[in-house]
C-alpha cells in the first residue's frame, strides 16, 4: 500500500524466481472471532490513530499492522489476561508511536518529538469539547491554555478525552475500545476535566455523562 | 465570544472514519500480509518485534517485582511502617505493590507517584513497568528517565519470559482485604487507608509457600513450569 511497505520487499524476497514460482500460496482464512473482533473495533482504531497522527492513510498503515500482529499471535490474544481489547489498545499505541517515529528514522531526536506530538488530537479534543462545553467556557481569553492543559493531561486520561470528545464515544464504548472498565473510563474523565478545569482556572461543572 | 472561539467552532469535524468499502479493501491488505508472513517469515523489522515483546513482558516483571518487595519480612515492616506514618516512602512503595497485585492499579499507581516524588527510584521502575504495560510509551519514557536520574538504586533481576503468573485466589485474597480498608478522598481519587488490622489480614498472604516459590522464579528450573506462551 505505501511506498515503505513495497520498498521493504526487494530485500525480504531473496529466494530465486523458480522457487518462487513452485509455492502455491497458504491457505489463510481470517478466524471468525478475529474478523468479529475487527468489525467491531477497527474503524475507532482508524479513527483514533488518525486523531493522533493527522493522517487517514497513516492510521489505516497502523490498524493494518495492529490486525496483522493479532492475526499471527490470534491464539495468545484470546488468553491474555488483561483480555483482547487491551491487548490490541497497548498494540494499537505502540504502533501509533512507531508511525509517527518512522518519518525520522535518521533522526533519533525528532523521532522522539514526533512521537510525544499531540498537537493535532489535543486541538480536536479541545474544539469538541469547547463545542460541548461553550456556555462555561465563554469567558475564556484563547483556546490556547486549553490545549495546553490537554497536552499536559497524563497518557490515559488524554486518550480518554480524545475517544470521548473528539471521536464522541460514550464511557461504555470507550471502555470497550481500551478494554477498561466503564468506571474507570468515568474517574479518568472527571480528573482530566478537573485538571483542566484547575489549569484554566474556571468551573467546568460536573460530568456531563448525562448527554450519553 | 471572542473570535478565535469562533474560528475554531466553524471548522468542519475531522472525519477519518472507514467507509465499508475500505474495510474490506483494509482486511484484504491485512489477510494478504498474514499470508505473505505464513510464506516468506516476518517481513517487519526486528526492532518492532523486540518492542511489542518489551511491551508484553512488562506486566510480568511488575507482578514479579511486587512479589518480590512483599515476599520478606521487610516487607511487612514497611507496610507496618505506613500505618503509623502515611507518608513513609518505603511504606507507600510495598502498599503500591500490595494494591497492583490486588488488581488495584489506579490507586497503585497514586501510591507509587507518591514514593517516586519522593526519589524511591523502585517506584518509577515500577510506574515505567505499568505505563509500558499500558502501551503509554510517552509516560513509560517520562517514569524510567526519573527511575534513572535517581541515585537510588533499583534491585531488581527481571524475571525469565516464562515466569509464571500469581495465583488468581491469592490476587483475590488481597483485593478483599483492601476492599475492607476505610476509604478517604484525596484531590478527587478515592484511597484505602491501611490499619493494624489489614495487616494482620494478609500477613498470610504475604508470602506463602505456593507465591514465594512463583515469585522467585530465579531459583527455578524451566523445566519446572509450563510455557504459557511461544513468545
Amino acid at each position: 500500500m505505501t511506498s515503505t511497505e513495497d520498498s521493504d520487499r526487494p530485500d525480504t524476497l531473496p529466494a530465486p524466481i523458480e522457487d518462487l514460482s513452485a509455492l502455491h500460496g497458504v491457505p489463510y482464512e481470517m478466524p471468525s472471532a478475529l474478523d468479529a473482533f475487527y468489525r467491531i473495533y477497527v474503524r475507532a482504531q482508524v479513527r483514533y490513530a488518525g486523531t493522533i497522527l493527522g493522517d487517514k492513510e497513516a492510521a489505516k498503515t497502523v490498524v493494518r499492522r495492529l490486525y496483522h500482529h493479532l492475526a499471527m499471535n490470534w491464539a495468545a490474544v484470546q488468553l491474555e489476561e488483561c483480555g483482547a481489547e487491551a491487548y490490541a489498545w497497548r498494540n494499537l499505541k505502540r504502533l501509533v508511536d512507531d508511525q509517527a517515529r518512522e518519518p525520522f528514522a535518521e533522526d533519533p531526536l525528532a523521532a522522539v518529538l514526533a512521537a510525544r506530538d499531540r498537537t493535532h488530537a489535543a486541538h480536536e479534543a479541545a474544539r469538541e469539547m469547547l463545542r460541548a462545553m461553550r456556555s462555561r467556557m465563554a469567558d475564556l481569553d484563547s483556546p490556547a491554555g486549553l490545549y495546553t492543559a490537554m497536552s499536559s493531561l497524563p497518557e490515559r486520561q488524554f486518550d480518554v478525552i480524545v475517544l470521548h470528545y473528539a471521536l464522541g464515544y460514550c464511557s461504555q464504548q470507550v471502555a470497550h475500545i481500551m478494554g477498561i472498565h466503564p468506571s474507570t473510563v468515568r474517574t479518568h474523565r472527571r480528573l482530566a476535566r478537573e485538571r483542566i478545569a484547575a489549569r484554566l482556572g474556571i468551573d467546568l461543572g460536573d460530568d456531563d455523562e448525562e448527554k450519553e | 465570544m471572542p473570535a478565535p472561539f469562533d474560528d475554531l467552532l466553524g471548522h468542519a469535524p475531522s472525519c477519518y472514519t472507514l467507509t465499508d468499502d475500505e474495510l474490506a479493501d483494509l482486511r484484504q491488505e491485512i489477510t494478504r500480509d498474514v499470508v505473505t508472513e505464513l510464506m516468506f517469515g516476518a517481513q517487519r523489522p526486528a526492532r518492532d518485534v523486540r518492542r511489542a515483546g518489551k511491551a508484553d513482558r512488562a506486566s510480568t516483571y511488575l507482578r514479579s517485582l511486587s512479589c518480590r518487595l512483599l515476599d520478606n519480612d521487610s516487607g511487612h515492616d514497611h507496610l507496618a511502617r505506613l500505618v503509623d506514618d502515611l507518608t513513609d516512602v518505603e511504606g507507600a512503595l510495598h502498599f503500591a505493590c500490595l494494591l497492583s497485585l490486588a488488581q488495584e492499579p489506579e490507586e497503585a499507581m497514586w501510591w507509587w507517584q507518591f514514593a517516586a516524588g519522593a526519589e524511591n527510584a523502585t517506584a518509577a521502575y515500577c510506574l515505567y513497568l505499568l505505563h509500558l504495560s499500558r502501551g503509554e510509551l510517552r509516560d513509560a519514557e517520562h517514569w524510567v528517565s526519573q527511575a534513572l536520574a535517581s541515585d537510588d538504586r533499583i534491585d531488581f533481576i527481571p524475571p525469565p519470559s516464562w515466569a509464571h503468573q500469581l495465583p488468581e485466589a491469592h490476587s483475590t485474597n488481597l483485593g478483599e482485604a483492601v476492599k475492607r480498608l476505610k476509604v478517604v478522598e484525596v484531590a478527587g481519587v478515592q484511597l484505602h487507608l491501611p490499619d493494624h488490622r489489614f495487616l494482620e489480614q494478609i500477613g498470610d498472604h504475604l508470602a506463602p509457600a505456593d507465591s514465594r516459590r512463583s515469585c522467585d522464579s530465579a531459583r527455578r528450573s524451566p523445566a519446572d513450569l509450563p510455557r504459557r506462551r511461544r513468545w
